[in-house]
């Protein structure tokens, strides 16, 4: 069983309801965004915030999964849930964000490291107007998009698109798609419940690479290994490798 | 604006109660009136007063947030280092108070060595790398000599000493620039002079004779800070016209910034 099977899959059934209730819109991605970089001064104050996604004070949730099945990847597909960023001006929303990526190549031995690179990725997105505070242990993504990028179009199609190609720019990712889901806080709760299968096998993965332990009778991830066959390939060669 | 250019750092020392805080509120009000850039105001002073002088509300310090995560990791919660430092980058944004133009960050108690030392030195790191998002960052700092090897002072463009004409300021600001500049205990590009509640000139021109910093302006008493102070208004509301605010103006055309 891949790392990621069953988050693809409740993603997908997710994604059928609110499809089901005429709640998706669906963009396609095609070529580069074209968006002007931030120089490294993205930094929006509250003054100039033109939308405000996923704040401490609101619900936000933000994961990256991937698999080998091209199947499962509707690569360059940007799927909306809730209203686009130009009919949000001056609000503050619930902030959603799933990442499914067509990964080549991921093994027992590459599989950690590619994970923290795949991790790295938003922070290397640069786009004028746009300022981004993640944490990845809790899944949570804060965002802010400025006043005057919103006035010049700024839009989740702009931001999906550059995010696709930021991770299509790794030799071994083939494929990206992007789901934003803005609409309501029980909207992105739903995606919390996912999330939380995602981050028990990261939390395990990171478990084997920073501890020394692989006592199984003591570790708290013991049913996801049990579970997941890739999880117990890279536990092994951890170990192996110790 | 050119945004490739590297952010310009500014610390603001002196004596205690010499008025670097109102300094420092004043050239972030002259900064923040004049043109678009971003400026971070760090106020480096346990007492918290820059916040006051700004109008805004300071809800956590880094020292709260060193605190709690701390406290959770006595707890039991387990996170490795890109985690904490994500989680900190997190934490310090979300504590930064806001305001036109500029936010700032508030020190709180300074931190002590230990256990814990790891999450001081992340924490120096992101506030380096949280300083390079702005344009320009002010530090207001803690009274006397102390705050020179902390964290905030590595590394500034401009060491502003800040002194009243008493013969005490003078000596608190020739020692910091003695361990400072001299010593190079910071990396720093200028030093400069700024005296406060002048009654005359006669007494800059003796207090000149008695030391060797560079004066970069010097401040009358000013019957608006008075007044401020005494009811409470944020200095950043001073009218223009108040003679600090014009000192305050010339300083920073002076020094470039």
């Amino acid at each position: 069983m891949g790392l990621f099977d069953n988050a693809v899959k409740d993603i997908r059934e997710y994604m059928g309801e609110k499809s089901d209730k005429g709640k998706v819109t669906e963009i396609k991605h095609s070529g580069k965004s074209g968006w002007p970089p931030g120089g490294g001064r993205n930094v929006v104050l509250s003054e100039d915030v033109g939308v405000e996604l996923g704040s401490p004070q609101e619900e936000s949730v933000s994961f990256v999964i991937w698999t080998g099945s091209k199947n499962e990847v509707r690569d360059g597909n940007i799927s909306l849930i809730g209203p686009d960023l130009q009919a949000s001006k001056g609000k503050s929303l619930p902030f959603g964000k799933v990442v499914i990526i067509e990964g080549r190549g991921f093994n027992e031995e590459n599989t950690y490291a590619r994970y923290r690179a795949i991790e790295a990725i938003r922070y290397d997105l640069d786009l004028k107007g746009y300022m981004l505070r993640a944490v990845s242990q809790y899944q949570k993504e804060w965002s802010r998009v400025s006043k005057e990028a919103l006035d010049s179009g700024f839009s989740f199609n702009v931001l999906g698109g550059a995010l696709i190609d930021k991770f299509k720019e790794q030799d071994y990712i083939d494929g990206a798609e992007i789901i934003f889901v803005t609409s309501s806080r029980e909207d992105v709760r739903e995606i919390r419940g996912i999330s939380k299968g995602v981050a028990r096998i990261i939390g395990a993965m990171n478990k084997m690479v920073e501890e020394m332990s692989f006592d199984c009778s003591t570790c708290e991830y013991a049913d996801v290994c049990s579970e997941v066959l890739d999880l117990r390939k890279i536990r092994n060669v951890v170990q192996r490798d110790r | 604006m050119n945004t490739t250019k590297r952010s310009r750092t500014i610390a603001i020392c002196g004596k205690g109660g010499v008025g670097k805080t109102s300094i420092t509120a004043l050239m972030v009000k002259t900064l923040a009136k004049r043109d678009d850039r971003k400026i971070l105001a760090i106020d480096a002073d346990p007492a918290i007063g820059l916040a006051t002088a700004l109008g805004v509300e300071v809800k956590r310090t880094l020292d709260d947030i060193r605190n709690e995560l701390i406290a959770r990791i006595k707890k039991g919660e387990k996170y490795d280092k890109s985690n904490i430092v994500d989680m900190l980058d997190y934490e310090v944004f979300d504590a930064l108070a806001e305001g036109s133009r500029f936010a700032l960050l508030a020190i709180g108690r300074p931190e002590t060595e230990g256990c814990y030392c790891q999450i001081n030195s992340f924490l120096k790191d992101i506030i380096g790398s949280l300083s390079q998002k702005f344009d320009v960052v002010l530090i207001d700092g803690e009274a006397g000599v102390e705050q020179i090897n902390r964290r905030v002072m590595k590394t500034v463009d401009d060491l502003v000493l800040v002194s009243d004409t008493s013969a005490k300021g003078i000596n608190v600001v020739s020692t910091i620039k003695h361990v400072a500049y001299d010593n190079k205990a910071v990396a720093c590009q200028r030093v400069g002079l700024v005296l406060n509640r002048v009654r005359s000139e006669e007494e800059v021109s003796k207090i000149l004779g008695r030391t060797s910093i560079e004066l970069l302006g010097w401040i009358p008493e000013d019957d608006y800070i008075r007044e401020y102070d005494f009811d409470g208004i944020p200095l950043i509301d001073l009218p223009d016209t108040s003679p600090s605010n014009r000192v305050v103006k010339h300083i920073m055309e002076s020094l470039a910034i």
